[in-house]
């Protein structure tokens, strides 16, 4: 199978098509890191997993001397790691995540905002879950629809692709009762990903993120809008009702497009920026993205937290 | 008050204005319903109301809609009829013909009847002033009762005079002054005396009607006869007619053609002022007397065209022979040619003995070939050959056994420029000499040039005429000893080829050679080309035609004419009746109006001139100020309209760009 066509088949719009999020995730997985990475990490843990050689910089107190002296090369115990850590999912489920488009004839925009969270933060799962990470799952609306404590079963992992699966979006969004949940629940430290819209409550999530930050979480803002939100492709008249407040506006759109997208990119830029001098790992990404964006984001933070 | 169209088909368009709503309802439709999440980022950019688009759109719709409807409005020229001038429309005159043309037969019950039926349409209000009219007023009354109009129409008696009706016609605008009245002339003719009509001074939008017999007034005029050759027969010609229906009604009969008690006749069916011609496939004898003849209606006499049908046929190529019936060279071209003629050239062909030629030809043929005869021409035939060559007959010449004489003759007369100097004459022992060059620049003599050059190089020549000829002569053939076989000369229009060699086979072998035929039926069809028959129209006197600077001379019955170098392509009137022979065009004047009475033709003029006095009425109505203000009124609610749609366009454009700005 050629590169191309692999990262075709891994686009959205393809992977939407794939019912069982627990495939979905082990096709992506797949696709993008067979070969690449050792699926956990190596280090000082209790399990033994192998030999290798001394490198320069291998700390002699792992120096397996019998081997040592059979071979009369150095040689270094690999344990498993125990890292103890968790990874937590903090997902926006409002109504504002169910924006589909189905009048929409571009290409990118085949799936919805929700169907993209979902196949997300399945990878984001199974990779903690191959990572040997203790996982935990936050799902919200305007209140808390589910919530999973951390743990590295693979009952648990099951659990969390049902989750997934059978909850739907709905309501105004993130509020204080929210915020207060999450905050009183997580409390080990590890790696956050909060992946949301952020069309309402931006503030709220961000001073979240950050209170997180004071737990020793590292946080990942995922902030996913919709091919549409973004591009404003709409031709001809339109009467736009939001699906939150059901306010509506009607326009042309080909004339406020310019508009749209100079006050989108604004928004966007003040949430980074925020994120930014919080500290918090932001990540803008679009429903026509692939996931492998996303996987990356989780390798580079999952790695900084274990450090 | 009322508002009337003087082109009320342009309202059928009023439909149009609804295709900016049509357009409208196409392009918007209804806004498409979106439940869009990021609908803050729209409230917080300055978003153009769609209300407010809604309303300019609608604006921009009215004015479109209004736009086309006064369009259409402008085009259909309404008009405002006042019906108080109707009212005012009381005063009516009759005028009665009682001339004698309205008493031929019973017409003139005719013509009562129905002008009764039209004074019983007339408004019982009116005012009835009843003119008795003939060569000039004869009778009178004024009354305002109808059944007084009919006993005096019963009362009335014929004049044995000639219609004369300007007294009647001044009488009746006295009476209608300005009261824009009706007027109604009843006579045989709708045009019968009353061309005086132009000359009074009618109201604008008097009324004008004709209460007449209904009489066919169709005329045909036989403008001319145009003799053709009859291909099956070269001793007979056919008769084509050229026609005009100069009346005012279409015509359907027969044209009649007699002659040498024989008649023939041909369906004819013409509209007015439409031209016909009527081929009659009869063979006509030379000189006979003709007659073509159509029947007209019971109060117009036929008409009747006569002429003669040509002396001799039209002869196309006429060759002149020896009579003696010995000249065995002359009989054999004769043969050949008529051999040639028939599967090839397709031209009329006639061959005459020296002694029976004399200029009685209608036309002189185009081609005449001098077969080994000029020596036995007489100066009067050879003048006439002359003159005729002057005008465009060609001359093929050869020589006979009597050379000097038969070149010397020609010399005289001027035909050719050439005189015999001696005969070359190499002897059959010691061999002949042989053909050697060719002008290949005459095309006259490609024809060597096609067929390969050694056809005629083998062509052995044992005698030949030595010449002295003059530097103007062009040279198409010579022996090898450089000596002309074939030369060319041009007198006028004409073309004459001179053989130095006789066509006797103790001469050359060139007439029993297959280049011969090919030879000569190339120097006739050359010049037949150069001389191709001029178109012929037939028109009517007064007309002008435009002239070309070849029209230097013209020839008018033959008798040539010069125009002034400063007159050339300007217009010359072809006046009086005739043949007038331009370079590019003949034309044949003809005017038979002196065969039809009465003069329909000015009655026809007579007519289209009342036609463009109603047509005036018409106009004059359209341009009473009121409706000339209407007019301009919705001319300026155009221009105002297309200003307004402009503006708002342009204002609806900025607004979008504003925003976006």
């Amino acid at each position: 199978m050629t590169e191309n066509s692999l990262e075709n088949l891994l686009k959205p719009s393809t992977l939407a098509a794939i019912k069982d999020l627990e495939i979905l995730a082990k096709t992506v997985i797949s696709g993008y890191f067979t070969g690449l990475h050792r699926s956990t990490y190596k280090g000082s843990g209790i399990e033994f997993v192998q030999y290798r050689n001394y490198t320069q910089g291998d700390d002699f107190k792992y120096i397996d001397w019998k081997t040592t002296g059979k071979s009369d090369k150095f040689y270094i115990k690999v344990f498993e790691e125990e890292t103890n850590m968790d990874c937590q999912l903090i997902l926006d489920f409002s109504g504002s995540m169910n924006y589909d488009n189905p009048n929409s004839n571009e290409k990118f925009a085949a799936v919805s905002k929700i169907k993209y969270t979902q196949m997300a933060a399945a990878c984001l799962a199974y990779l903690a879950f191959k990572q040997g990470d203790r996982l935990g799952v936050t799902i919200f609306s305007d209140k808390i629809e589910a919530y999973a404590t951390p743990s590295k079963r693979k009952e648990h992992l099951n659990q969390i692709f049902a989750l997934l699966e059978n909850t739907k979006a709905h309501g105004s969004g993130i509020n204080e009762n929210i915020t207060r949940f999450i905050g009183e629940n997580l409390n080990n430290r590890g790696v956050v990903f909060f992946i949301s819209d952020c069309l309402s409550g931006e503030d709220r999530i961000v001073n979240l993120l950050s209170s997180l930050k004071f737990k020793n979480y590292d946080c990942v803002l995922i902030h996913l809008l919709h091919y549409d939100e973004v591009h404003f492709p709409f031709q001809n008249s339109h009467m736009f009702i939001d699906n939150e407040t059901n306010s509506s506006i009607s326009t042309n759109p080909e004339t406020i497009k310019e508009e749209y997208q100079k006050e989108v990119t604004q928004f966007v830029d003040n949430l980074k920026n925020e994120c930014l001098a919080k500290e918090i790992e932001y990540l803008q990404v679009t429903t026509n993205n692939v996931l492998e964006k996303i996987l990356l984001q989780f390798l580079s933070s999952s790695r900084k937290a274990f450090r | 008050m009322s508002l009337i169209f003087s082109n009320p088909f342009f309202l059928y368009l009023l439909p149009v204005a609804t295709l900016p709503i049509i357009l409208h309802l196409i392009s918007r439709g209804k806004p498409i319903k979106l439940f869009f999440p990021s609908i803050r980022f729209i409230k917080l950019g300055k978003v153009p109301s769609h209300e407010k688009r809604t309303l300019t759109d609608l604006l921009l719709l009215f004015l479109r809609i209004l736009l086309l409807l006064a369009l259409v409005l402008f085009f259909a020229e309404p008009k405002i009829k006042n019906d108080a001038q109707q009212l005012e429309r009381s005063k009516c005159v009759i005028i009665i013909d009682t001339s004698i043309s309205a008493y031929h037969q019973n017409y003139f019950a005719t013509i009562s009847e129905k002008l009764k039926t039209e004074v019983n349409q007339l408004n019982n209000q009116s005012d009835f002033y009843i003119i008795n009219s003939a060569h000039k007023i004869i009778n009178t009354l004024k009354t305002k009762n109808k059944s007084d109009i009919f006993n005096f129409i019963s009362k009335l008696t014929p004049s044995h005079i000639s219609p004369n009706h300007r007294q009647a016609l001044q009488e009746a605008s006295t009476f209608i002054g300005q009261s824009k009245g009706t007027l109604i002339m009843a006579s045989l003719f709708d045009t019968s005396g009353f061309e005086q009509l132009n000359n009074i001074n009618l109201k604008i939008g008097t009324e004008v009607k004709y209460v007449n017999a209904d009489i066919s007034r169709s005329n045909i005029n036989i403008l001319g006869a145009q003799f053709t050759k009859n291909d099956s027969d070269i001793n007979t010609v056919r008769l084509t007619a050229k026609l005009l229906n100069e009346g005012l009604t279409d015509f359907k009969g027969d044209l009649k053609l007699s002659f040498s008690g024989k008649t023939e006749s041909k369906p004819i069916q013409l509209m007015p002022n439409q031209t016909g011609t009527i081929v009659f496939n009869v063979d006509i004898p030379p000189n006979s007397n003709i007659a073509l003849s159509i029947e007209n209606d019971g109060f117009t006499p036929d008409n009747v065209y006569y002429c003669k049908s040509p002396q001799t046929p039209v002869v196309d190529f006429l060759l002149i022979k020896p009579s003696k019936p010995q000249n065995s060279e002359a009989i054999f071209i004769e043969e050949t040619l008529r051999i040639s003629n028939i599967n090839m050239t397709q031209i009329n062909f006639q061959a005459v003995n020296h002694d029976q030629f004399n200029a009685s030809l209608p036309k002189p043929p185009h081609y005449i070939m001098l077969s080994a005869c000029a020596d036995l021409l007489t100066s009067e035939q050879l003048i006439t050959i002359r003159d005729w060559h002057k005008l465009g007959t060609h001359l093929i010449i050869t020589p006979s056994e009597e050379y000097r004489k038969c070149f010397s003759v020609l010399s005289n007369s001027g035909i050719i420029t050439q005189t015999a100097i001696s005969k070359f004459n190499k002897g059959i022992s010691s061999g002949p000499v042989f053909f050697n060059n060719i002008n290949e620049t005459s095309p006259y003599t490609n024809i060597f040039t096609k067929n390969g050059v050694n056809d005629f190089i083998s062509i052995p020549i044992h005698q030949y005429i030595r010449l002295f000829h003059l530097k103007n002569t062009e040279i198409l053939l010579t022996t090898e000893n450089d000596d002309p076989i074939l030369l060319l000369n041009r007198l006028g229009s004409g073309t004459s080829f001179v053989f130095t060699i006789s066509l006797d086979p103790t001469w050359s072998d060139l007439p029993l050679t297959s280049i011969f035929l090919p030879l000569i039926r190339q120097l006739i069809n050359i010049s037949f080309q150069n001389n191709a028959q001029k178109s012929q129209e037939y028109v009517l006197p007064g007309i002008y035609v435009k002239t070309t600077p070849n029209d230097s001379i013209y020839f008018l019955n033959n008798e040539q004419k010069n125009i002034p170098e400063k007159e050339l392509g300007k217009l010359i009137e072809l006046e009086s009746p005739g043949i007038y022979q331009l370079s590019s065009q003949t034309y044949i004047v003809n005017n038979s109006r002196k065969h039809s009475k009465p003069d329909i033709l000015s009655a026809f003029e007579f007519k289209n001139a009342i036609l463009t006095q109603n047509n005036k009425n018409t106009l004059d109505e359209g341009s009473n100020p009121e409706n000339d203000s209407l007019k301009n009124y919705l001319l300026y609610l155009i221009l105002l309209l297309i200003f307004l749609e402009i503006f708002f366009h342009s204002e609806n454009k900025n607004r979008k760009r504003e925003v976006l700005a």
